[in-house]
């Protein structure tokens, strides 16, 4: 019965953002697109975080290297090909993710999360001495990528209801794929390793391989991430790689509930808005952002989903 | 005699200047029940500790069929065969004690990462978790593991163990906080499945352990006292005087 | 001596005392990681407060001793008072939820800053007696305060050394976080250890802050880089371990300064490819318990 009420309104939701275009103008349009590839970045730290237990402080790292790809892969007054960009940033990110999840994996716990964050940082501070790469300044990508096959375009990126479609095709697409992996056996053993990984060894479980695969499928999607957000304003920078965004996406995933997948899409929404409506009021919006964040951590364990979750089962 | 499946032989293990396992020598063999027992504090579980791989001895040699796996990891040598349960409730608290079992089933599985879920894997895991509570008797498996009581929660600690289908039981004192009725049914489920898994019992509960085991070794201090039939044990004096000093009475 | 030797020397001097002002922030970080198995985002934070304190303070009374003098006693009251309200609900809890909320605390003291003191970088000035230099050779000479920097940092870390060798909260310090029944068992409230370790490590974290801000200037975002490295340092020295940050640092400053010298085309990544390699070899640090998460 719930997961049938789960399904209506994943549903519901997806023909809602589907139905978005035709009433919103363009500065929603990209808004929207914005949050729903931070969604797209935060449902792929939820593996890790929400199903796997791994409190990657680094994350960002992957979503700077996907972007960046872009950079790499886009001539300078050209459009890349969509199709050969977008897999290969994908990609690039999951190399990265593997040879990274090597070296961090043979810790756990508190050292987890201080070298993933060093080691975003090593990448932050690599881009930041690199000239090739636009150093603290950050780069242009002119033109967008093109759907082009053959000579033949069937839609301008640079519309913003066609890179906003892009966008929830690459949302559900992942969501789905999550969706996927968390519900097969090597899901199921995610999720023991995250309640209890000596006794997934004890039983004959390397864990340590399962880890290694779920770092490499999450660096994957937020590569994807990573390339969606760099073509949508043309732009890329080393605070891509920084921690304020890798603190923001687990922020999205903590507050929106973990290991829901749709929970940190919501926790997306509701972040990126609330700092939208900040904004607009001070200037040191993040002020109010972390007592709101402190007090939440102090007062709700659970996040939004589990608040969700929590009323769901007092209805029965 | 059969070659034992799995050996200890004068193994030691060292904390800083402490000594835990001081060359302790042990055969394991199919179809037999070796109980270890002893004071608290006499290396027990840790001798478990070494055999199940969770540490690796400072010294001596630990065998599996003849080859040596000291030191090996203990996913590894779960995958032999060897399955063990532990003292303090070690179980999955947030799923339901079904999905504890279908978990430790899923270890078995040989192919990689599970990542393609098939439905023929899915029906055996379903069905050996069943077959695993229905062993230790655990009825209603779709609760919460953290919801259960004590005995049923020991009891459960012992399926998840037999899910994975082990030849070789390393048990650590499965009877501790049972009540009469419960214990009963524990050890006669012991004593069933001695008759063909080579299992190590360590335990507290004298009555138990005279009544089943086919071999005691007695632990103090970490090294091996006395080893022998039953019977021998319990007229040794020298084992009389180790229990004096301490709560267990011996029968 | 020789030019080349006065240089090298200049390099030796310089890790020296970069590696002696990182221990003092390393130090409280591990200390809190290892006693309340709390990982505290903000730690770099606090150094920045005690720059920033000692700055306004010297504006005030125009002498950095008074200023270090006032500060050090409002940081352990600040430490006091963040343990009881924000971090003590947090010992039990996931590390999940102590990233989150020392994150927000990063934010809300960031925006804090920036409102009392604005975003430009300040300076203070090195107070007057250490204010000169000695000469090694021709030209090249050593700033005394950088002298004195060095020294401090070793007498504090000489009196850690007492405090846990010595003393009652030493030895609940050694038994460390696995050991919570054997500290209160040794008749100490576990409560008043956790209150006083952590206060100790964000004076201490604030203390660097304050005796560096002469030499590292004041401004937005100092505390950050700090706390990435301080990270490196305790990974590489191992979680709980004060010979560990103490090695670690060391290390970590040597490496920085003369890789930059010898390696620039590294820029600023020995450091973490050191990281790396203890990763590889010694994944629970060079002095960590292994085991110890």
């Amino acid at each position: 019965m719930r997961a049938m009420r789960e399904r209506a309104m994943l549903l519901a939701a997806f023909v809602l953002l589907a139905l978005f275009p035709l009433l919103a103008g363009t500065f929603y349009l990209q808004l929207f697109a914005k949050i729903m590839i931070m969604a797209i970045f935060a449902m792929s730290l939820d593996l890790l975080v929400g199903y796997t237990g791994l409190v990657s402080f680094g994350h960002a790292a992957f979503f700077g290297i996907g972007a960046y790809a872009l950079f790499l892969l886009s001539p300078q007054y050209a459009a890349a090909s969509l199709y050969l960009s977008l897999p290969a940033a994908s990609a690039a990110s999951a190399v990265a993710a593997f040879v990274i999840g090597l070296l961090v994996l043979r810790t756990t716990g508190v050292s987890f999360i201080m070298v993933t964050l060093a080691f975003a940082q090593m990448l932050f501070y690599y881009v930041i001495g690199s000239k090739a790469l636009g150093g603290s300044d950050g780069v242009y990508i002119y033109v967008k990528p093109s759907p082009a096959l053959f000579g033949w375009t069937p839609v301008s990126l640079d519309r913003p209801a066609s890179f906003y479609y892009l966008v929830l095709a690459a949302l559900a697409a992942s969501y789905l794929v999550l969706r996927f992996v968390t519900r097969s056996l090597f899901g199921h053993a995610l999720l023991g390793i995250r309640s209890n990984e000596s006794r997934m060894r004890a039983l004959g479980f390397a864990t340590y391989g399962y880890k290694l695969a779920a770092f490499v499928i999450a660096g994957a999607v937020a590569g994807l991430a990573g390339y969606l957000d760099a073509a949508q304003f043309g732009f890329v920078s080393p605070d891509l790689f920084g921690w304020r965004l890798s603190g923001e996406v687990l922020m999205m995933v903590i507050l929106g509930g973990m290991g829901t997948l749709y929970g940190s899409v919501l926790g997306a929404f509701a972040l990126v808005l609330l700092q939208d409506g900040l904004t607009d009021i001070t200037r040191h919006w993040l002020l109010p952002l972390g007592l709101f964040i402190i007090v939440a951590v102090l007062l709700l364990p659970q996040g939004i989903g589990g608040l969700m979750r929590r009323t769901e089962k007092a209805h029965g | 005699m059969a070659e034992p499946v799995l050996a200890a032989y004068d193994v030691v293990r060292q904390f800083g200047g402490l000594k835990a396992v001081d060359g302790v020598s042990l055969e394991l063999f199919t179809g037999e029940i070796h109980a270890v027992i002893g004071p608290n504090g006499a290396g027990k579980t840790t001798l478990i500790n070494l055999l199940s791989g969770d540490l690796a001895p400072t010294a001596g040699s630990i065998r599996f069929a003849g080859r040596e796996i000291a030191g090996a990891a203990p996913e590894h040598i779960a995958r032999l065969g060897i399955g063990r349960s532990y003292q303090r409730i070690n179980v999955f608290a947030g799923f339901s004690a079904f999905e504890n079992c279908r978990l430790a089933a899923q270890a078995r599985l040989a192919h990689g990462l599970g990542l393609l879920r098939q439905a023929r894997d899915v029906r055996t895991l379903d069905e050996a978790a069943e077959a695993a509570l229905a062993r230790v008797r655990l009825e209603h498996g779709e609760r919460i593991a953290g919801t259960l009581s004590h005995g049923e929660q020991r009891q459960l600690e012992i399926a998840i163990t037999l899910a994975t289908a082990p030849k070789t039981l390393l048990l650590d004192e499965p009877l501790a906080g049972m009540g009469t009725e419960e214990s009963e049914r524990m050890t006669a489920l012991i004593a069933e499945l001695g008759r063909d898994h080579a299992v190590l019992l360590v335990e507290h509960d004298m009555d138990a352990v005279f009544r089943i085991a086919h071999t005691l070794t007695v632990m103090v201090d970490g090294k091996v006292l006395e080893s022998g039939a039953p019977e021998a044990i319990r007229a040794s004096a020298a084992v009389q005087e180790a229990y004096l000093g301490s709560d267990e009475t011996p029968p | 001596m020789s030019d080349s030797l006065a240089f090298f020397l200049i390099q030796v001097l310089n890790g020296v005392q970069e590696g002696l002002l990182l221990f003092l922030v390393a130090s409280g970080l591990t200390l809190i990681f290892g006693i309340m198995g709390v990982i505290n985002l903000a730690h770099g934070s606090f150094y920045m407060l005690g720059a920033y304190l000692v700055y306004a303070f010297t504006r005030l009374t125009g002498d950095l001793w008074t200023a270090i003098l006032v500060s050090v006693p409002l940081a352990i009251g600040l430490g006091v008072a963040l343990e009881a309200l924000l971090f003590r609900p947090l010992y039990r809890r996931d590390h999940l939820y102590q990233v989150l909320l020392t994150y927000g605390l990063i934010l809300v003291l960031e925006e804090i800053r920036s409102l009392l003191f604005g975003d430009d970088v300040h300076g203070v000035a090195v107070p007057a007696f250490l204010d000169f230099s000695i000469p090694l050779k021709d030209a090249l000479t050593y700033p005394a305060y950088r002298l004195f920097l060095s020294a401090f940092c070793l007498v504090i870390a000489g009196a850690m050394w007492w405090l846990i060798r010595y003393t009652r909260l030493g030895m609940a310090i050694r038994a460390g976080s696995t050991n919570r029944e054997m500290v209160q068992s040794l008749g100490i409230d576990i409560a008043w250890v956790y209150r006083a370790v952590f206060a100790l490590g964000l004076a201490l974290a604030a203390l660097a802050g304050m005796i560096a801000a002469p030499v590292a200037s004041v401004f937005p975002g100092m505390g950050n880089d700090v706390l990435i490295v301080s990270f490196v340092v305790v990974v590489i020295g191992g979680i709980g371990s004060i010979k560990g940050a103490f090695f670690g640092s060391l290390l970590i400053g040597l490496a920085d300064t003369f890789g930059q010298i010898y390696l620039p085309q590294l820029s600023g990544m020995t450091i973490y490819v050191l990281m790396a390699a203890v990763l590889l070899l010694r994944p629970a640090g060079l002095f960590g318990r292994a085991g110890a998460a």
